[in-house]
């Protein structure tokens, strides 16, 4: 198996991750890559991914997974690079002896909030608030209406960078998204955040009771090439 | 100015922003040094308009002519024009997000009457003037073009230049002129009336009464130019596959259709070249499913060699082949394909066989029970059954006779299974006479005629079991059979129904009687004076459209229709329209 590590990113946010699912396939086809089908009334092409992206928010390190003969990862990426969705370009690809299952295995990931100078005040104050306290509610609009639910031990860690906050967001089966917590971060403090501005820079996996980056984990598994 | 850059962050408070994002798969350079560009306006959603093939040919057509830039730009859903409102942003193309007012021209594909309203909507957003008149030197040349050009009569006031036929050679040679007027410096005038003399082009304010404008034909189909880089679509739209144009043209004649009579001649691609195009397509695309497309599929002269050779092809490589429109007779295609289908759409029109033979459907129930017993015997235990009311010489006796076919299907399904879980959605449209057809003098029936007939049907179909019936709404079968045959009066009525917030008027939650019937008394009209009966010897708004079929010809397939008499296929010999002529149907071959 392939483990392709991509961006998604430009206007490629806009697109949801049912559509993203779509885009992929098509990509793969177009690079003429052999990948497994399902069996069955109704075959689909195997494609296993790391957990999804909230709409609006880039990504540096989205993973997905193939079933495929007789390519290389090398191969892999410029094949798929050459006739790839734009915003969507692969950046490595790792060689996976059976399935990741990355979806399962994802614990966290880091995100960058980019903010403007004249918010740093803001933004300092909004840190420091949420880290020191035991609670912080991020909110949601959900079928019912707007709802508040307690997320502060969902977020592992938040630094600011200046001019960048980078915060550790628990991701997969526990998960906050981002654009939520930016989005309540701007309503108490005034952070002026915006969701298209939020980059997801690195997700962690867990293997053998240790939660490592996804790439760290991909090369234990199999060999990586960028 | 950047448009998109102020939208970046509020798109996400839209339905589907990847609607007004671009970014598709094979879209092409559009900053590169050109001479001229347009902006292809589709006046409804993104999903809809991406899914015509007529915008996907002229885009990319256009764009892969070193001179010209070709950008695209769909009507924006209610949530999105209101946002563009708000923040006081023009409406922009999806590729270089440039506002429409910064290009040379802006095309509108004008696909069905029910879009009118939007063409006012996309020129409000963009801020361009409704009316040719009211725009100077510094607005882009607004051009339609589409099936509905055929009467233009009522939008002809929002444009400064109408395409009748097919566009792919027309919009060249108005690109090139506006390229050579830019380059010269040409006054608006000036272009204005060097267009009207290219094939096919209407120039509204520079058109001498009496004068004929004859439709544009494309004479080498087999070569002409074929979109096989299409786009890829980012969010799934209403077609979302590839599609093969097998042939342009109809050789059934059914009297009510209007693509059948204007998209004379017929000219067929070989299969060989539509192998080619469809591996091409598919190769570039990544599409895993394929169509057929074309008035009547069913129809093409060598569709189980090309079938075979296309199948041959995606054998293993988990492509789909989809083949819409086929006519009854023409059914056995569909049983060579090796497809998941378990559902068959047919479109018998009309009940009885007096009926069909009066519409030319050239089906006999035989057709009928032959093709559905073929159906059931391969495990089809769905079908759709497409039908229309109100046409002519319609009686009780023939909607009942509906209602009677469904039940002989049915207990036929019985006798051969022996189960009964066949079902039968039955689709009832509403005869809308249409202009360049044998129907065009016909009246439609009234609203009231309409509702009655409807339940008439229902009730009747209410007694068989496993039946689904759905019908057009009426209203708007009004609305589409006034502006069908509508006259110049009809834009001012356009813009008052727009200005009272009359848009997206096909789509039915959206459509506004209401504001339609007061844009008609405002402006001293009645829509019942254009659903009558016309006389044969009156001049009809569209008259000085030349569709190379002549008016004689449509007399006598309407005085046919009357005694119930049937007009061969234009494939078992010419009929003598009059488009058999400097484009020869069938290549010459009849």
């Amino acid at each position: 198996m392939i483990t392709l590590k991509y961006k998604k990113h430009d206007t490629a946010v806009y697109i949801s991750h049912i559509d993203t699912l779509r885009a992929m396939v098509r990509s793969v086809r177009r690079a003429g890559i052999e990948v497994d089908f399902s069996k069955g009334f109704n075959p689909h092409m195997l494609l296993f991914f790391s957990p999804p992206l909230a709409l609006g928010v880039s990504s540096e390190c989205e993973y997905v997974t193939a079933d495929c003969k007789g390519v290389t990862p090398e191969e892999f990426v410029s094949r798929y690079n050459a006739v790839c969705a734009p915003g969507f370009e692969a950046v490595a690809a790792f060689y996976t002896p059976k399935s990741p299952n990355l979806a399962g295995r994802i614990r966290a990931a880091d995100y960058e909030f980019s903010y403007s100078a004249d918010k740093a005040e803001a933004v300092a104050a909004a840190v420091k608030a949420v880290m020191t306290s035991d609670v912080y509610e991020v909110g949601q609009t959900t079928k019912g209406g707007p709802v508040k639910k307690e997320c502060r031990k969902l977020i592992y860690a938040m630094e600011d960078l200046g001019g960048v906050l980078r915060v550790k967001l628990a991701t997969g089966n526990d998960n906050l998204r981002a654009d939520r917590l930016a989005l309540q971060m701007n309503e108490d403090f005034g952070t002026a955040f915006e969701v298209t501005g939020i980059v997801k820079k690195v997700q962690y996996a867990e293997h053998d009771g240790a939660v490592i980056p996804a790439d760290e984990f991909l090369v234990k598994t199999g060999e990586e090439v960028k | 100015m950047d448009v998109f850059g102020k939208l970046k962050e509020s798109l996400l408070s839209v339905e589907k922003p990847a609607r007004y994002t671009g970014g598709e798969y094979n879209t092409p350079d559009v900053y590169k040094k050109r001479k001229a560009d347009i902006c292809i306006c589709f006046p409804d959603i993104y999903e809809i308009g991406m899914s015509n093939l007529g915008i996907s040919i002229l885009y990319g057509m256009l764009n892969d002519n070193p001179d010209f830039v070709a950008e695209r730009c769909f009507a924006p859903w209610h949530d999105m024009g209101e946002l563009l409102k708000k923040k006081g942003l023009p409406l922009y193309s999806l590729e270089s997000k440039r506002p429409l007012t910064e290009f040379d021209a802006v095309g509108f594909s004008i696909q069905y009457e029910l879009l009118y309203s939007n063409i006012l909507y996309m020129l409000d957003l963009a801020g361009i003037p409704f009316t040719a008149k009211d725009r100077g030197e510094e607005y882009p040349f607004i051009i339609a073009g589409g099936p509905c050009t055929v009467n233009p009569e009522p939008f002809r006031d929002f444009f400064d230049i109408i395409q009748i036929g097919e566009g792919e050679e027309m919009l060249t040679s108005l690109m090139n002129l506006i390229a050579e007027g830019k380059e010269k410096g040409f006054s608006k005038e000036e272009v204005l009336k060097r267009a009207a003399t290219i094939e096919g082009v209407y120039v509204p304010r520079f058109h001498e009464v009496g004068k004929k404008v004859r439709k544009a034909v494309v004479k080498d189909f087999e070569n002409s130019y074929y979109p096989v880089k299409p786009l890829v679509p980012n969010i799934e739209i209403v077609h979302d596959r590839a599609v093969l144009e097998l042939y342009r043209g109809c050789a059934s004649g059914c009297r009510f259709c209007q693509a059948g009579f204007y998209y004379r001649a017929i000219r067929e691609r070989s299969p060989e070249k539509l192998l080619s195009l469809a591996v091409r397509s598919l190769e570039n695309s990544g599409f895993d499913e394929m169509s057929m497309a074309s008035l009547s599929t069913g129809d093409y002269y060598k569709l189980m060699p090309l079938i075979s050779s296309v199948s041959d092809y995606i054998k293993d490589k988990h492509v789909n082949l989809a083949l819409p429109s086929l006519r009854l007779s023409s059914f056995e295609g569909a049983f060579a394909l090796n497809t998941r289908m378990n559902s068959l759409t047919f479109a018998p029109e009309a009940g009885s066989q007096r009926l069909r033979d009066v519409i030319n459907k050239n089906i006999t129930e035989d057709d009928i029970f032959d093709s559905v017993s073929d159906a059931f015997d391969r495990g089809y235990d769905h079908l759709k059954l497409y039908f229309m009311m109100g046409l002519p010489t319609e009686t009780d006796e023939d909607i009942l006779e509906i209602c009677r076919l469904v039940k002989d299907i049915r207990e036929l399904y019985i006798k051969k299974t022996g189960n009964k879980r066949l079902t039968v959605s039955v689709s009832c449209s509403v005869f809308i006479p249409k202009p360049v057809t044998p129907f065009q003098w016909e009246e439609q029936i009234s609203l009231e005629e309409m509702l009655r007939r409807q339940n008439l049907l229902r009730n009747a179909l209410r007694t068989v079991k496993g039946v689904a019936f759905s019908w057009h709404g009426a209203e708007t079968s009004v609305l589409e059979a006034v502006f069908a045959r509508g006259d110049e009066k009809l834009g001012p009525v356009i813009s008052s129904a727009y200005g009272k917030g009359a848009k997206f008027d096909g789509w039915s939650e959206h459509f506004r009687w209401d504001v339609w019937q007061e844009a008609f008394s405002e402006n001293g009209l009645d829509m019942r004076d254009y659903v009558r009966a016309r006389d044969t010897d009156q001049t009809l708004p569209w008259d000085f459209i030349d569709t190379t079929v002549r008016k004689e010809y449509l007399l006598k397939e309407r005085e046919k229709a009357y005694n119930g008499i049937t007009t061969r296929s234009c494939r078992e010999g010419c009929n003598g329209c009059g488009a058999n002529g400097s484009v020869k149907c069938f290549g010459g071959v009849l």
